[in-house]
């Protein structure tokens, strides 16, 4: 699994949100770091969604314009729970505490 | 409508129609900062990777085929041109000739591409593994088996027979395959130089330019730069053959020769394989 795709599947974590609120949220989930575009989004949406990973949660019109939302279905949710367990053992064999190496 | 919002709007437009436009312009305003490059470009990127429609759902060696399996019938047509009608009809041993095989093997390959297209894939490899022999035949009897399109067919084969281990049939129209034969006869290496004297310069620019195109396309869709190894690869096969064959002569020249034909294949298939990581989950 992509790196962008894990932070878009855990933005839905804690329940449905429309596309600008997940590129907010990823974002924040990653400190900053990951800061996806419009276009990135959507193609992510896109085959998130034929993968059976997420699906529309609701509909709504504003200002004219359908703003969908997106949720987890039990997949994704998997799918990322696996992804984080496979994450959390790459980082359990490096101690994230600098060792001072002394010359011999 | 504002400045910003009409010029998102007219990036939106490049999706194709059954892509949430509305849902992503609605998006892009949200954010309220006019397009940036950054965010031009992963929207047009974006349009063109959704106009091509390539997924983790596709097949991605059915494009390969169906250009291979054109290509294999546009080396038909020159083998099936010298056809002898009036010996046919005239003479009990009229039938033996090298253009009625090569005629065989172009109604097999055009059912083989008209099979493929339509989604018919058990049909499909059976014409073309059908064609391998006729066409082979016809092109080393016309003395023409070390020309360039020599291993179309059985490349064709080969590919058609690996997209029936996909489970998903999918359809395409198989008419515009068959508009594009009279170009393939002639920008395709199809050895069409004897015949038609202004092929040897068409086709090799032409090979250069679709090169040029598979790679740059492979970040859209990686089954562009794929069906182009295909081609690329009939070529490199057909260089190996010459020279196990003996007919190239001169040590440095050899390895040149397969090294300029094996590269760029090879760069496709690369550019391919990056291409297909890309559109991962």
């Amino acid at each position: 699994m992509r790196e962008t795709t894990y932070f878009t599947l855990a933005a839905l974590q804690h329940g449905p949100l429309h596309g600008y609120a997940i590129i907010q949220r990823v974002s924040e989930l990653s400190g900053g770091r990951v800061r996806l575009a419009t276009g990135t989004l959507y193609t992510a949406l896109d085959r998130l969604t034929t993968a059976g990973h997420i699906r529309v949660a609701s509909e709504e019109i504003v200002n004219g314009r359908a703003r969908r939302s997106y949720e987890l279905t039990p997949d994704g949710q998997a799918a990322l729970h696996e992804q984080a367990r496979v994450y959390a053992e790459a980082a359990r064999i490096v101690p994230l505490t600098r060792s001072v190496v002394r010359p011999a | 409508m504002n400045h910003i919002e009409r010029r998102y709007a007219r990036l939106v437009r490049l999706y194709p129609a059954r892509s949430p436009r509305d849902e992503i312009l609605d998006t892009l305003l949200q954010s309220g900062q006019p397009p940036t490059m950054r965010e031009t470009s992963a929207l047009v990127l974006g349009a063109l990777r959704a106009r091509a429609g390539y997924g983790l759902d596709r097949s991605p060696i059915r494009l390969a085929a169906l250009a291979v399996l054109l290509y294999a019938a546009a080396v038909d047509v020159l083998t099936s041109l010298p056809l002898d009608v009036p010996a046919i009809v005239g003479t009990p041993l009229g039938l033996a000739q090298y253009a009625v095989a090569g005629l065989a093997a172009l109604v097999l390959h055009v059912t083989a591409l008209f099979a493929l297209a339509r989604g018919a894939y058990r049909l499909s490899a059976v014409a073309s593994v059908l064609a391998v022999g006729p066409a082979l035949v016809a092109l080393e009897r016309s003395g023409s088996y070390l020309n360039d399109g020599f291993w179309a067919a059985p490349v064709a084969a080969l590919l058609v027979l690996a997209v029936n281990l996909g489970p998903r049939r999918e359809r395409s129209s198989p008419y515009l395959w068959m508009a594009l034969l009279p170009f393939a006869i002639v920008i395709l290496p199809t050895g069409a130089g004897t015949v038609l004297w202004t092929s040897f310069f068409i086709q090799q620019q032409a090979m250069l330019v679709l090169i040029v195109i598979g790679l740059a396309w492979s970040a859209v869709d990686p089954r562009v730069p794929l069906a182009v190894a295909a081609l690329a690869l009939c070529n490199f096969l057909t260089h190996v053959t010459a020279v196990a064959a003996g007919a190239v002569v001169g040590g440095g020249s050899i390895v040149y020769g397969l090294a300029v034909t094996a590269v760029p294949w090879l760069l496709l298939l690369a550019a391919a394989a990056v291409g297909h990581r890309r559109a991962l989950i």
